[in-house]
């Protein structure tokens, strides 16, 4: 569903990702670690379209963000580390525009909205201001907007920020009803124990470079993930190249 | 002792902090990294000479037109004896002065100031917050107080003479001016603030009320050598009036003319005791202030009906409910158009006026004369031209979207034209049917200002694309504090002016009127064309770069 070969992304002279390398399957629910500054936000943010690259190409349900990133913007959806959105528009002004974009029919938009809205505890705050909601909200409509056109692949910069318990649980619970039927998941966090419990697949990414990958049993042996990624960090401080 | 030393070091770096803050805003050099033109940083040193002329030109403009009418009063309000009444009526324009160019100012910087938050959670006094914020406060209000005072002052001197004592109360008096104004715009700030935090049609009714200001305005500035003439001829009956009306300003204008020190200490004391009440009220108020919630009130969501609409009416939707829901955005771009409907209104009740002024004119055919008027006003609205700037934070929405970048850039152009249409035609019908304009004639008048209008929604995202700025704080530094939308409006005046300057200058003589109307109306096609080209092929290469 994801393929990401020999990604390459620069700022001015520092490498903010160097030659990384991911496959994820469809129906795979993919955690990606790494410390702050690691390269996650840029990894995620090219495989959107949102930033450019210089070299490398990344594959969306086979057709590259490159050559067709209309085509590839189609079939997924992105949400935020820190969901900005559109202040001036109430909550279903925001779900109706992005409905209007994925050109949505009436019957389908109104039966997910309220769905969505009714399980992320938002229905009767749809029609306040987003200027008016706190984070939370605000990262409760960016995942409702995320999910309302079902997108194959579902990409997330730290989808966990800010939720309250149960809107956390409901995630949860989203994420993996989403997997069963076949789309994917990519998505970067700091909460290693929800990555640990949630996916199947983990990638460990370290100034650039991608450290580690594969399955949740492969990477963390019989060690919890915090230990191996504790160990990774602290070796490669030792050993930096 | 430490405790004073510690509190004089934090004000000195919260005020520090504010000035830091406000030369930001106008003399930092902007980031254009990501597609925009060139790469690295704007020249500093070139941004803060720009910056420097620019405003060195507009104090030099308004000090010289006031120092004008100040030329007018000032010898024969002296030799009537009633000197005080030269200084009162400048104190009164530099209070009105004051109080226009810093009510939204002292608002947005004393009650609704981004950082609030931080410095309450911070080990500094609330009061020297405000201490820190009033500081910077006074000395925007004293510019702006001096462009009137200084000419004021200074044709007093050039038709009078000035002794010593006189120059020294001069400064001393306007040093104390901002306070004046902060007696009235910052209670007025805080009702704006209350207004803000709890109505529900905030953007209405700061928008109406902006417009009636802006109009008010507008009519004493163009009235303003009437009113200055009948104030120096009739003085003896104006000037008891002004003295019940601005009692303080009577002191101020003693002091002045008569270099009395008594009457400097009651006009300080007009002036410092309602400022100190003040200050004392907002220092116990300030946390309150501060933190006062603005959610406005509840809205509950009812379920209703959706109505699916094209992507392209989605995106216009999109960006008319932005330009909408900001008084701010909408009385900064869309200023043209009040002109654009008063004008035709003003030109239906006073024809004979209209007459008489275009009777003195070079001839030209009048319905050309109000294509070309219609087109400049036009031309001064730039809804358009901070709309890829005012993407700012969420650009990754639409980025991040199924949207191809021509489609976004068409939209922003799009928005533009659909706001300033109705105006436009408006204004095209009546002066149609004032001048009796025949078939040809009435198509061209219409045509003319349209394309204009097109145009100018164009070339504000054409030039929006090369200087982007995404580093904002507020919105107002995106639409009022951007190059980009002063480069704007100068292009389409000029885009919209230069065709009929020629005309008027060099072609009259040579062509008719309706043949250099088809002549502009093909250059108005051509740059159409060219802008809509260039945002459906370079400029949304240059959007998709952005970030």
């Amino acid at each position: 569903m994801l393929r990401i070969e020999h990604l390459t992304k620069s700022y001015g002279d520092k490498r903010a990702v160097d030659d990384l390398s991911l496959h994820i399957l469809p129906g795979e629910l993919y955690a990606f670690i790494g410390h702050n500054g690691a390269g996650k936000t840029t990894t995620i943010k090219c495989c959107c379209g949102i930033l450019q690259f210089e070299s490398g190409d990344i594959f969306v349900d086979g057709m590259s963000v490159r050559e067709k990133p209309l085509a590839c913007k189609r079939v997924m959806a992105y949400l935020p580390d820190n969901p900005d959105l559109y202040e001036f528009m109430s909550g279903i002004r925001y779900l109706n525009f992005v409905a209007d974009v994925y050109e949505i029919p009436r019957v389908e938009r109104e039966e997910r909205i309220a769905r969505y809205a009714d399980m992320f505890d938002l229905t009767a705050d749809l029609a306040q201001p987003v200027g008016d909601y706190s984070h939370g909200m605000k990262q409760k409509l960016a995942l409702i907007s995320a999910l309302i056109h079902e997108p194959k692949l579902l990409i997330m910069d730290e989808p966990f920020v800010g939720l309250d318990p149960a809107a956390s649980y409901q995630m949860k619970q989203v994420m993996r009803e989403m997997c069963s039927r076949g789309s994917s998941i990519f998505f970067s966090t700091h909460v290693l124990e929800v990555a640990e419990k949630l996916c199947d697949k983990v990638a460990i990414i370290k100034n650039g470079k991608l450290v580690v990958s594969g399955s949740m049993e492969e990477v963390k042996g019989q060690e919890s993930l915090e230990d191996v990624f504790l160990e990774l960090e602290g070796n490669h401080a030792e050993n930096p190249d | 002792m430490y405790f004073w030393n510690w509190r004089g070091i934090m004000l000195r770096i919260l005020i520090k902090s504010r000035l830091d803050a406000l030369l930001y805003a106008y003399f930092h050099p902007r980031n254009r990294k990501n597609g925009a033109a060139g790469s690295g940083k704007v020249s500093g040193t070139s941004r803060i000479i720009g910056m420097c002329f620019l405003f060195a030109y507009v104090f030099w403009a308004l000090m010289r037109m006031f120092y004008e009418v100040f030329l007018i009063m000032c010898r024969p309000l002296a030799e009537n004896g009633t000197s005080w009444f030269y200084f009162a009526f400048g104190g009164v324009m530099a209070f009105g002065f004051g109080v226009v160019c810093s009510l939204l100012i002292v608002h947005k910087q004393l009650y609704d100031a981004r950082d609030n938050d931080l410095l309450l959670s911070m080990p500094v006094k609330p009061r020297d917050i405000l201490v820190s914020r009033l500081v910077m406060l006074w000395v925007q209000t004293f510019v702006f107080e001096m462009m009137i005072l200084l000419p004021l002052g200074l044709a007093y001197v050039h038709e009078m003479g000035a002794a010593p004592a006189g120059v020294v109360l001069f400064i001393v008096t306007s040093l104390l001016f901002p306070m004046l104004t902060f007696v009235f715009t910052c209670p007025v700030g805080w009702v704006l603030q209350l207004l803000s935090a709890h109505a529900k049609r905030k953007t209405f009714i700061t928008t109406v009320f902006s417009v009636i200001f802006l109009i008010l305005y507008m009519y004493f500035i163009m009235r303003l050598n009437d009113i200055v003439t009948k104030v120096t001829i009739d003085s003896q009956m104006y000037a008891p009036v002004f003295r019940r009306a601005a009692y303080p300003l009577y002191f101020y204008g003693k002091a002045m003319a008569g270099q009395s020190g008594t009457d400097f200490l009651i006009f300080a004391l007009f002036v410092m005791v309602p400022f100190l009440l003040i200050f004392l009220l907002l220092s116990r108020s300030f946390i309150h202030l501060a933190t006062m919630k603005k959610t406005g009130a509840r809205i509950r969501y009812r379920q209703k009906r959706m109505k699916p609409k094209q992507l392209m009416r989605a995106l216009m939707d999109r960006e008319l409910l932005h330009f909408s829901s900001s008084s701010m955005y909408m009385l900064n771009g869309a200023i043209g158009l009040l002109f654009i409907v008063i004008l035709p209104v003003v030109m239906i009740f006073r024809m004979d006026a209209v007459t008489q002024v275009t009777s003195q004119l070079p001839k030209l055919d009048l319905w050309l004369l109000a294509a070309a008027g219609i087109s400049l006003i036009s031309a001064m609205n730039i809804i358009s031209a901070p709309s890829v700037s005012l993407e700012g934070k969420n650009l990754w929405i639409i980025r991040s979207l199924p949207v191809p970048e021509k489609k976004v850039l068409l939209a922003k152009a799009a928005a533009h034209i659909v706001v300033c249409i109705p105006p436009v035609l408006f204004a095209s019908a009546v002066m149609a049917v004032l001048f009796r304009t025949g078939f040809l004639q009435t198509v061209f008048l219409f045509l003319l200002p349209l394309l204009s209008n097109v145009m100018t929604g164009l070339v504000g995202v054409v030039i929006n694309l090369q200087f982007p700025r995404f580093d904002w704080i507020s919105e107002t530094a995106a639409v009022k504090q951007s190059m980009t939308t002063f480069v704007s409006m100068l292009v389409s005046v000029a885009g919209a002016a230069i065709p009929y300057l020629l005309y008027l200058f060099l072609l009259s003589g040579v062509l008719k009127a309706e043949v250099f109307a088809g002549i502009v109306l093909f250059y108005l096609v051509c740059a159409d064309y060219w802008c809509y080209h260039y945002l459906c092929t370079r400029g949304a290469v240059k959007f998709s770069r952005l970030s």
